[in-house]
């Protein structure tokens, strides 16, 4: 869709959903967040959570409504029989970051501190206990993120990160920050990698949107083994698999025979 | 994932010297690196020593002792039970220009050969640049120690490598 050049009237038309989508996602900002804002500090973390991830389950039917974006999930794991662990997905978009709040809930997230000082929005971030990274001392940020990581890790949170740093476009990959496996390895915490394609449909700093599906895999947890470094590179081998996609499954790296 | 670990020796295993270790009495496990030792090779590992040795080829010392500071290093070893996959060394002086003298990879390379694994998969660990570089250059995974020369060299690193203060606790953290 997004390859072919488009016609001003395609233009037209997908750029009306999109003003349609992001007039409902204001609007319905501006409505909720005064409830969460009332109603979140006497609730507990989880239900104030549970709370937030309504708007973000709005969000998604209201994409699919104004531009005709849904979302196939496939799980190569029952979420349900697993502990709350880190959560390491690409980034193509800004899609992701409000389904994966509706996925794995309460979780905590990676913000800038800057964000936290907004009137209104950042106080209801505040309430969502985000992992925050000072920008003005990025020395210290590697240090603080394991700190904030490490007691989100101890309260039973899922930590959902995204390696890759910056949103990409789809097919194109970024160098991947080690700090998540840093994270998963000094706290002995398993990775449930992600992949999704989200950038099709919804690409990156752009108003535009396109209808399609969304497929999003959520694969098996990789154990924390080794050294960081080694939990990476296991890591970009199964994302390799699941982007390599159709239905395949993906595979983590079988146990060689002729060690031992 | 195989499970392989190829050790420098001095500024790891033992304390190192300038005067280079020419004996088994000037042979002095670091404390901790017996035992880190003998716990990767319960945990599974195999374990190897690669070490650039040239004061046999400066003349310091020979073969005689050399042996005698590796039975030294086993016999402590076999109060737990275990003992090394293999003892690597290179006799070279550093303007033979041989594959085997750190920074090259020679010694690395042979243990792979020789015991059928994975080069990729083994960490190698050592406390000079000249370790790591063998390990890069080898494929391998290096890893700094803080012990012997680890403190120069940790400011002429990457932070790629991954540091740990010595033996024990690199060997704590891959055992967690």
């Amino acid at each position: 869709m997004k390859n072919n050049k488009l016609s001003f009237l395609q233009i037209l038309f997908y750029g009306t959903r999109s003003f349609l989508f992001y007039a409902g996602y204001n609007i319905s900002a501006i409505i909720y967040a005064p409830i969460v804002l009332a109603i979140g500090p006497l609730l507990s973390f989880e239900k104030r959570s549970w709370l937030v991830s309504r708007w973000c389950w709005f969000i998604m039917k209201w994409l699919r409504i104004t531009c005709g974006i849904s979302v196939q999930t496939e799980y190569l794991v029952d979420l349900k029989s697993i502990k709350p662990c880190i959560v390491l997905s690409n980034h193509q978009s800004s899609w992701e970051a409000l389904f994966l709040q509706l996925l794995f809930n309460p979780s905590a997230t990676v913000l800038k501190k800057e964000l936290l000082n907004i009137p209104f929005f950042g106080w209801g971030l505040r309430l969502m206990e985000p992992i925050t990274i000072d920008r003005k001392k990025p020395r210290l940020a590697g240090k603080a993120f394991l700190e904030q990581g490490t007691q989100a890790v101890n309260k039973g949170r899922w930590i959902v990160l995204f390696p890759e740093g910056t949103r990409v476009a789809p097919g194109e990959t970024a160098p991947l920050n080690i700090g998540g496996f840093k994270l998963a390895a000094n706290t002995n915490t398993p990775v449930v990698p992600v992949y999704h394609n989200a950038g099709e449909c919804w690409p990156p700093r752009k108003f535009i949107k396109f209808p399609g599906v969304i497929k999003c895999t959520v694969g098996r947890p990789l154990q924390p083994e080794g050294l960081p470094r080694d939990i990476m590179q296991n890591y970009e081998k199964v994302m390799g698999a699941m982007s390599g996609y159709g239905a395949t499954e993906a595979e983590t790296p079988k146990e060689s025979t002729n060690s031992q | 994932m195989q499970k392989i670990v190829i050790l420098d020796r001095d500024g790891v295993i033992n304390f190192d010297s300038e005067a280079y270790v020419k004996s088994a009495e000037e042979w002095i496990p670091i404390p901790g690196s017996i035992e880190a030792i003998a716990q990767l090779k319960k945990a599974g590992f195999k374990v190897f020593i690669a070490t650039n040795q040239s004061g046999i080829g400066r003349g310091y010392y020979g073969l005689e002792e050399l042996n005698a500071m590796h039975q030294k290093c086993s016999d402590l070893l076999a109060e737990y039970q275990v003992s090394l996959d293999g003892i690597y060394f290179c006799p070279h002086l550093p303007d033979a220009q041989c594959r085997c003298r750190k920074p090259a990879p020679g010694m690395i390379e042979s243990i792979a050969q020789e015991h059928d694994l994975d080069v990729t998969q083994a960490y190698f660990v050592g406390d000079s640049k000249r370790d790591l570089d063998a390990g890069l250059a080898a494929g391998a995974k290096p890893v700094l120690v803080l012990t012997g020369n680890g403190q120069k060299t940790v400011s002429q690193i990457d932070s790629d490598i991954p540091v740990f203060d010595d033996l024990s606790a690199f060997v704590s953290f891959v055992l967690r």
